[in-house]
């Protein structure tokens, strides 16, 4: 119990706590019958993994997975939700029968052979770091280094944009707009 | 940093740019323009610039013979599509210009992507031409109540997310090891740690996303939906232009690796899977583009022949053929988008009579069926016979004698196409196509390509090993 | 337990769950909605292997941290796009369930 009490012992309970919500949110998030449990099983699960990128000596990126994911992406996705669900419990969500037998199957298999791979291979450590990797460095380097992709997900972003706005423009003129006419 | 490496994708820039200005203004004509006069100065540009050579962007970008070939059968590509497309009127006509932002963008993604030596930019770049792929699908007419291109689309997109997913494992695996994602780097110390699993499992992994585009067997779901789903138009491009850097990306990655047994067997099965899938499914379709695309299934099986022999005279037949395939799909697919009057999908009936109604696409439309089945001087069958002889010479037999195999069934599905354009009766429309000047000029340029690829591949071959040597 | 926080392979072996369950879900989910978010913990899990990575063994410990900026702005943009098809889906077949999506043969 004292073990417990002490600056380490309570950062091993922590990263339990966050470990823990990763792996329910994930189950939360491909099994719950209603898609809007599903999304909050999501951010649960993106919570966590912010989480584990504090333990893992990064606490922007912690902060900007929770900005974007669990920010924006989880709450785009309630929104199509509500948009497009009306009607969540009338059909089952999940498959039944093969389907549902080989996924389960080829995600086991999956995780399986990944762990496999990932552990039974001698990774090497760097003999040191060039740099301590904060966020001082990381910006020099996204401006440097990674200049070029830095300006190439801008396009990136535009045509999600331009994109989604033209499908969305579209999709008014057949709605309600041919109805009334 | 010479700014003339960089011309051709800055061109397009630029026209992306004026494209997204015009778009604000609804004004699909100007667009259009716009985006083929992009198209057609990037194409002058990259196909001047063939022998430059250097490194950008802090080692991320690399410019030389074999990423400026690819450039150049890219944005010859592109261009093609839009002069045959016309006014494009199996798009939307409220979303044209947009609809030419993204073709423009996916473009401008590939030629990215095939100069990228860098994971990060790998990734970046191949995001960017997919995403823009994706948005086009969906943006097909709904006039005659079409809606199977949002299925596409979607089916598409999930697919592509989930082999982008595969991809990161796999570069993430790569990065652990090497600790760099600069190719360079990466190149140099793989070799060392090729006997540890996570290398092996990475590499296999990486390789997933590219045989999704060039739709080699386990990844080929999204092929056939994608190509009937989408607007004619659409599919010219998605069926032609993304599988050149497919082929480039494929190379680019196998070429990291040393040969082991296990890798070549692996690619041998999914090339032989697919031939088979491929072909034995395209036997019984009635919709075009639905056969185009199983067939483009069978092909990327050949063209992965080339690849799993993991030597240079190898990976230059992979490009020769992907040339050729370039050709002969921008060839069927213009006539498809022509005999299709307000942009729906056209059955293989359909094309009936053709002969009478048009001489010249139906010309080229049988032109391009004989190349695609196979058949002596063109540029399929020159081709074929080389990636054959090639694992011929591997010592991958029992390939060869099953890829022989395959190369006989395409020959029916193919010649039945070229049957029932010449030797059918047209059925409900019998008036006369008209054929607009830039169309046929096109045809004629793809029409000598298909003859000229077929009888000189020794200069394409030439150019195609100078290249890979002076990259790798 | 001090032990897991400092150990690549509890991460490794986090990552690896992320994505089988991922994949799981894509094939067992009848919703574009489920599958999209499916996709979206694939794509977790390979940050989530960049960020061990950088923190473990590279020498360059900014690299994964990149890699992992760049894997969250394309998978925001993912979500807009798939959301705006999906609606269009929604719009065109009164339905988001997989199942209904039946038009094209697969």
């Amino acid at each position: 119990m004292n073990q417990l009490l002490t600056a380490q012992g309570l950062g091993g309970v922590v990263f339990l706590a966050v470990s823990a919500a990763v792996v329910i949110g994930a189950l939360i998030a491909v099994n719950s019958k209603r898609l809007i449990r599903a999304v909050t099983g999501l951010c649960l699960c993106l919570i966590g993994v912010a989480g584990l990128y504090y333990f893992l000596n990064s606490p922007f990126l912690a902060l900007m997975e929770i900005l974007i994911y669990v920010g924006a992406v989880g709450v785009s996705i309630a929104f199509a939700v509500m948009l497009a669900e009306p009607r969540q419990e009338e059909k089952g969500t999940r498959a039944t029968g093969l389907g549902a037998l080989f996924g389960f199957i080829g995600g086991a298999l999956l995780t399986w052979g990944l762990i496999k791979a990932g552990l039974s291979t001698h990774w090497q450590r760097a003999a040191e770091k060039i740099n301590d990797g904060s966020m001082l460095q990381l910006g020099k380097s996204l401006l440097t280094t990674y200049g070029m992709v830095f300006e190439l997900i801008s396009l990136v972003l535009l045509i999600a944009i331009i994109g989604s706005l033209a499908l969305g423009k579209r999709g008014r003129s057949n709605g309600p707009g041919k109805i009334s006419g | 940093m010479n700014i003339m490496l960089f011309a051709p994708e800055l061109f397009l820039l630029l026209g992306a740019l004026i494209v997204f200005l015009l778009s604000l203004s609804d004004d699909h004509n100007s667009a259009r323009n716009v985006a083929l006069a992009a198209g057609f100065g990037a194409l002058i540009l990259s196909a001047s610039g063939v022998n430059l050579s250097g490194m950008m962007f802090g080692g991320a970008y690399s410019v030389d013979l074999f990423s400026q070939l690819f450039k150049t059968m890219i944005t010859a590509g592109m261009t093609a599509v839009l002069i045959f497309g016309g006014r494009h009127q199996g798009i939307e006509k409220r979303v044209r210009p947009e609809y030419y932002l993204c073709l423009i963008l996916s473009t401008l993604g590939l030629m990215m992507l095939v100069s990228s030596v860098d994971l990060v930019a790998i990734f970046v770049s191949l995001e960017l031409s997919s995403f823009s792929l994706y948005l086009m699908l969906p943006m097909r007419s709904t006039e005659h109540g079409l809606r199977i291109q949002m299925e596409a689309g979607i089916k598409y997109m999930l697919f592509g997310v989930m082999a982008t997913g595969i991809m990161l494992f796999g570069m993430s695996y790569i990065f652990g090891l090497t600790g760099s994602t600069s190719l360079t780097a990466i190149t140099a110390k793989l070799p060392a740690l090729i006997h540890e699993p996570a290398a092996v499992v990475g590499i296999v992994m990486i390789l997933c996303v590219f045989m999704f585009k060039l739709a080699i067997f386990p990844f080929h779901f999204w092929v056939s939906d994608a190509y009937e789903g989408g607007a004619n138009e659409t599919t010219a491009f998605l069926a032609t232009v993304p599988k050149l850097a497919g082929v480039a990306m494929l190379i680019r990655i196998v070429n990291l690796i040393n040969p082991s047994e296990a890798i070549i067997n692996f690619m041998a099965i999914l090339a032989v899977c697919s031939m088979f899938y491929g072909n034995l499914c395209a036997l019984r379709q009635t919709d075009f583009k639905r056969m185009m695309g199983f067939s483009a299934v069978a092909h990327a099986g050949f063209v992965l022949l080339g690849i799993l022999t993991f030597k240079e005279a190898g990976y230059a037949t992979s490009i020769y053929y992907i040339l050729g395939y370039l050709v002969m799909n921008l060839a069927c697919f213009m006539v498809i988008c022509k005999v299709s009057k307000s942009g729906e999908n056209v059955p293989i009936a359909g094309l009936a009579g053709l002969y009478k109604r048009s001489p010249l696409l139906a010309f080229t439309m049988g032109l391009s069926m004989f190349a695609l089945a196979g058949i002596p001087p063109f540029a399929g069958f020159m081709g074929e016979f080389l990636l054959l002889a090639g694992a011929m010479q591997a010592g991958h037999l029992t390939v060869v004698i099953l890829g022989a195999l395959n190369a006989a069934i395409a020959i029916y599905y193919y010649l039945s196409v070229v049957k029932v354009t010449y030797c059918n009766e047209p059925e409900v429309d019998t008036e006369p196509i008209r054929v607009d000047i830039g169309t046929k000029a096109v045809s004629l340029v793809l029409i000598s390509a298909i003859i000229f690829i077929g009888i000189y591949p020794a200069a394409l071959l030439d150019m195609a090993s100078t290249a890979l040597r002076l990259a790798f | 337990m001090l032990q897991l926080s400092a150990n690549l392979n509890t991460y490794l072996i986090m990552a690896a769950f992320l994505f089988g369950i991922g994949f799981y879900g894509l094939i067992n989910r009848r919703t574009l909605i489920g599958m999209l978010i499916s996709a979206e913990l694939i794509l977790s899990g390979a940050s989530l292997n960049f960020m061990a990575f950088n923190r473990f063994l590279a020498p360059d410990p900014v690299v994964g941290q990149v890699f992992t900026l760049f894997i969250m702005g394309i998978a925001a943009a993912e979500a807009a796009i798939a959301l705006s098809i999906i609606i269009a889906v929604y719009r065109n077949y009164k339905s988001i369930a997989a199942e209904d999506l039946n038009d094209l043969k697969g």
